[in-house]
């Protein structure tokens, strides 16, 4: 049976786009709940769909689908490998945990048919993204997922944070788009087609000062939405100023679209072995974390302090990517998963914090931990985990990162410098995680958090499932680590990924 | 035919991308910077435009075109968007500079 | 190798880690006493478990047990390994930590939170079990990590004095060395591909000896810092004094020990010529060790912070008998590991029943105690005795070992010095026993009785062997002598 290849985003598109509609009907029924159980039920049924999808490509490593119908030069094409697989399945079970925790979390907000629709449709284009096999879809779908994210930071209109950070996300990240764009009309002049495998067969071996400037273009464009630093200052704004619940997928996942966009598009289009930008990435990859550690370590507010810790991992990622192995790369997406969970579950804490108190601040909410002890126990469990605390998930991908740097510094011994300095930043995070953990559970109760009451039963569901998920695999990394190591193969498969298309 | 070179219009169309670049950084009212990142979209359009003409001598890829309406339409959102947002900011502040939008850090 | 050999090692390392749990949600409804039996029960069957391998390691040697693979993409096997080395320490962990077990039943009856105090400890003996017996170098270093944590909110949570910083302070400095000992660990397999310790001596021997060299010291600085090696020596103090006592005894009697283990199961064997070029440096570190922790002890009047700096200096007797690098120096080290995890467990347990009689910890306000508590009286004596090297307790073999060796190796001066820094630990024991025990007693504690018998039972058995590993050496000594014997067949033949 020949399923229809674009059906995950599909099937989250026709729920977001039905969300108002069964909003409406449960406004005449007089249960208002129904929309936030059917976005669940969207993300739900396009899991399933993406399940079935993940053992097509299992089967045949890698397949292609015109969503257009039209076969023109590659172009409206869905190119499908275990990377985007990979990338779909992490978004997908953010999105779903959020869409569950949503339902008790927005609760105290209006607006459910839009806040829904628009995370379904966020979801929907990060995911687009992810199958895109060239740029014409990748420009669309990213820019639904950006459109629908502005709209998100912004939620809150009433409040002047989110209006403020949502116009400075704005703004700065339309930039980086339209340097992106900019970048695509270079090399399309280059190569007359956007199709990522064409431009891989004819840009890929020859460096000319064009296709050197839409690179860098494209590092800074996708690097504005990675938050790789300097183009990193919209992120402490915006990811605190979301409701919790959108903090936990941008941080957890929005900004992984940036990643897996210089993934995919600098190994396919930009062949490390011709153009020699690891170096230089890796470089801004050091400069990221050092800058997002040294950050956190400052703040006061729980919510910014994770954002800045985000930044922090971003440069492990793309210091992963940066060493271009297969170790590295395979550390690099396994990371994106253990970060996506750890940081998520972080988030998702922080806002069962504020659901309570209705404080992000570090001082006010000292001691909740010993008010809230499943909360409490969850939010130790994610910050153990993403201080790179073995056994818990993120270990296991910084230790695959370092390795990585270490094989290459066997060779270049500027490698292992850097690979030192990866380690420094480890051991320094862990001196705010833990700084997080003490005020969190271990100082005396304030007035406030006297008062608070364990976060109710959806909220805990999430959150319980993202802490199993960090001892998981942490204790147990095997299959997951497998699962990310099929990606980065695949990824590096280049030859794989033309042929599909070229021939 | 004599048309105009084909650098023209790229040396224009990277003016253009500066010129933008410029006004986000430098102006300071929420519809200058909108504006800027028009600039910026449309600098990347007409790039498309002329590269889809002069990749096919007498006649007009459809590619580039294509793009560049779905371009224009997603421009158009996130306009819309953005002035959504200055709205509300000026509903709250009753103004549009943007250094009165202060209390985030930088 | 001999094929599947059941499954007592990984059970031994499992069943307190899934007891914790079981603990900490059942807690609130068992209560403390529940809680402690059942922790107790846990560590006592990993103790009988370990116990259990001792025929098999008779006869063949070591025991082996081969999980497959666990990650597969670097090939890491769940590899666990016993040999005379690792019988020796596991015992001895899961032995003390039945006891700190049982006496922490009455010892926390004033603290809160029981059901979180039993599943970390759970959590922190399951991963000093690990850290002996895994035999894979990534495996090693997560349960190695795996100690760390629960014992971090063992201290924060549950500590005196100014508990949160003690806690970073030890968290950073562990960690720190952790970072150390991770960059070791990955640069070995970045040259040789594997992570197994059975594998790398043989894989190790082609690599450039720079390189080896760099990833020894590296290794070394991790373990160094556990094992609390002048001069990264700093949170020990802190940490053992303020944590709670049972904890104290886990961390000086125990823990520490674990990087001792290290430095003679990765380091002397997997880098015999290195370690050979550093170890008489190493040596005058360890001389240093023992006297800057014996003169810190000499001036201390806190009785947990005193005994804290007696580990630091007999920490440093254990290296200086590791360092000389000969079959009596080491057995003499490693069997300091094991009298020294006894006696000093027992006077920790012995102060923390003073503080609990009492209440106060400062020595000077303390005396006279002798007539009402008397059985702890004996106890820190022997104790006191024991870690001062006097016959017939079992102190005085290990360090007697320990200095033969250190003349065997030619270290002359340096162990003339040890000797003498035998003197400062009698000196300063005898003082703490006098201060205590003896004079008048302060008119405040007239009424302080005996400690509760579930205290009394851990501090008497380990009482008995504190003697009796004295008089009948022989029988620790034929765990730790072939251990000792194996790792210098590796080092002779470098």
């Amino acid at each position: 049976m020949k399923m229809i290849l674009s059906l995950p985003i599909d099937l989250l598109i026709l729920f977001a786009i039905l969300a108002p509609i069964v909003y409406l009907l449960g406004v005449k029924m007089r249960t208002r709940k129904i929309v936030d159980i059917w976005a669940v039920v969207g993300f739900l049924v396009s899991a399933i769909a993406l399940y079935l999808l993940y053992n097509e490509v299992a089967a045949e490593g890698i397949i292609t689908h015109y969503w257009a119908g039209q076969q023109l030069r590659g172009i409206a094409i869905l190119q499908i490998d275990m990377l985007s697989i990979f990338m779909a399945a992490i978004f997908l079970l953010i999105g779903l945990l959020t869409a569950i925790y949503s339902t008790k979390y927005m609760e105290r907000d209006t607006g459910h048919a839009e806040y829904y629709t628009l995370l379904l449709l966020m979801v929907a284009g990060m995911i687009g993204v992810a199958f895109a096999g060239d740029f014409f879809t990748f420009f669309l779908f990213w820019e639904i997922m950006c459109i629908t994210s502005y709209v998100l930071v912004a939620f809150r209109k009433e409040k002047w944070e989110s209006i403020e950070a949502g116009f400075k996300y704005l703004i700065i990240s339309s930039a980086g788009s339209a340097t992106v764009l900019f970048a695509m009309s270079i090399l399309y002049g280059m190569a007359g087609t956007l199709n990522f495998a064409y431009l891989s067969s004819t840009i890929s071996n020859t460096p000319t000062p064009w296709s050197i400037l839409a690179l860098a273009m494209i590092v800074l464009g996708l690097g504005v939405k990675a938050a790789i630093v300097p183009f990193h200052t919209w992120l402490p704004d915006a990811h605190p100023a979301a409701p919790s619940s959108i903090s936990a997928m941008l941080s957890g996942v929005v900004i992984k679209t940036g990643v897996y966009g210089l993934i995919r598009i600098m190994i396919l289009i930009f062949a490390p072995a011709e153009y020699q930008w690891q170096l230089l990435l890796a470089i801004f990859a050091i400069i990221t974390m050092t800058v997002g550690n040294v950050m956190a370590l400052l703040q006061n507010d729980i919510k910014r302090l994770l954002a800045f810790s985000s930044i922090g991992h971003i440069g492990y990622i793309i210091f992963g990517l940066s060493i271009a192995s297969v170790y590295g790369l395979t550390g690099g997406i396994f990371h994106i998963m253990n970060h996506a969970i750890g940081k998520a579950l972080l988030f998702l804490c922080a806002g069962a914090f504020l659901f309570a108190v209705e404080s992000r601040n570090l001082d006010d909410l000292a001691g909740i931990g010993k008010k809230m002890k499943i909360t409490g126990l969850t939010f130790i469990i994610g910050s153990l985990a993403l201080a790179g605390i073995p056994p818990l998930n993120a270990f296991q991908s910084e230790f695959m990162i370092i390795l990585a740097g270490i094989q290459q510094g066997v060779t270049s011994g500027i490698w292992y410098g850097l690979s030192a300095i990866m380690v420094l930043n480890i051991l320094f995070s862990v001196g705010y995680y833990l700084r997080i953990i003490q005020i969190i559970m271990l100082r005396e109760p304030t007035d406030l958090a006297k008062k608070a009451k364990e976060a109710p039963a959806p909220m805990l569901f999430s959150m319980i499932i993202l802490a199993i998920l960090c001892i998981v695999i942490g204790i147990y990394p095997g299959p997951f680590a497998d699962f990310a190591n099929q990606a980065a193969e695949a990824a590096l498969n280049l030859d794989n990924y033309v042929r599909a298309i070229v021939g | 035919m004599n048309l105009i070179p084909l650098s023209y219009y790229i040396v224009t169309a990277l003016i253009l991308y500066i010129l933008g670049m410029y006004c986000l950084a430098v102006k300071r009212n929420m519809i200058k910077l909108i504006i800027g990142i028009e600039i910026l979209t449309s600098a990347a359009n007409l790039n498309f435009i002329a590269l889809a003409t002069y990749g096919n001598p007498g006649g007009a890829d459809p590619l580039g075109h294509t793009f560049v309406i779905m371009s224009i339409v997603v421009g158009a959102c996130v306009v819309a968007v953005a002035l959504t947002i200055a709205v509300h900011a000026y509903r709250h502040y009753k103004t549009l500079d943007v250094r009165e939008l202060k209390r985030l850090r930088w | 190798m001999s094929g599947f050999t059941g499954m007592d090692l990984i059970l031994a390392i499992m069943i307190p880690a899934i007891i914790a749990p079981i603990c900490f949600i059942a807690g609130k409804k068992i209560g403390r006493v529940g809680n402690g039996i059942m922790a107790t029960i846990a560590l006592a069957i990993s103790t009988l478990l370990l116990l259990g391998s001792w025929n098999t390691i008779l006869s063949q040697g070591h025991v082996i047990e081969n999980y497959g693979v666990w990650i597969g993409l670097f090939k890491i096997e769940a590899i666990f390994l016993q040999d005379h080395l690792s019988f020796a320490i596991s015992v001895l962990i899961a032995g003390i930590s039945t006891l700190a077990a049982i006496y922490s039943i009455s010892y926390m009856s004033h603290e809160h939170n029981h059901e979180i105090y039993f599943a970390s400890m759970l959590l922190f003996v399951s991963g000093m079990i690990g850290v002996v017996l895994s035999a894979n170098l990534i495996l090693f270093y997560v349960f190695w990590e795996m100690m760390l944590i629960p014992s971090y909110f063992l201290i924060a949570y549950w500590g005196s004095g100014k508990p949160r910083i003690v806690g970073m302070k030890y968290f950073l400095f562990t960690h720190a060395g952790a970072a150390a000992l991770i960059f070791g660990i990955l640069t070995t397999f970045a040259v040789t591909g594997t992570f197994n310790l059975l594998e790398l001596p043989d894989l190790l021997t082609g690599v450039a000896p720079g390189i080896l060299k760099g990833i020894m010291i590296l290794m070394f600085i991790g373990f160094a810092v556990k094992l609390a090696i002048f001069p990264v020596h700093t949170w020990l103090p802190d940490a053992h004094a303020e944590a709670p006592t049972p904890i104290s005894v886990l961390l000086s009697g125990v823990m520490i020990k674990t990087g001792a283990y290290a430095i003679v199961r990765i380091t002397l064997t997997l880098f015999p010529s290195q370690i050979m070029t550093v170890a008489y440096s190493l040596a005058i570190l360890a001389i240093i060790t023992v006297f800057w922790g014996g003169i810190m002890a000499f001036v201390q009047t806190d009785l947990k912070r005193m005994l804290a700096y007696s580990s630091i200096s007999q920490v440093g007797y254990i290296l200086f008998g590791i360092m000389c690098l000969n079959v009596i120096g080491l057995s003499g080290g490693l069997f300091n590991i094991i009298n020294h995890g006894i006696a000093k467990g027992l006077l920790f347990m012995c102060a923390g029943a003073v503080i609990y009689a009492t209440g106060v910890r400062d020595m000077k306000q303390l005396g006279g105690l002798a007539s009402k508590m008397p059985i702890t009286a004996v106890a820190t004596l022997c104790g006191g005795l024991s870690i001062a090297g006097t016959p017939p307790f079992a102190g005085f073999a290990s360090e007697w070992m320990i200095f033969a060796g250190g003349f065997a190796a030619g270290y002359t001066i340096l162990a003339f010095l040890a000797v003498g820094a035998a003197i400062i630990t009698a000196a300063y024991y005898l003082r703490m026993v006098k201060r205590v025990f003896f004079g008048e007693c302060p008119s405040n504690l007239s009424n302080t009785k005996e400690a509760p018998i579930s205290m009394l039972i851990p501090i008497a058995i380990l009482t008995f062997f504190t003697v009796a590993y004295g008089i009948f050496a022989f029988v620790p000594l034929e765990i730790v002598y072939p251990a000792a014997e194996a790792v210098m067949k590796i080092l002779v033949g470098a």
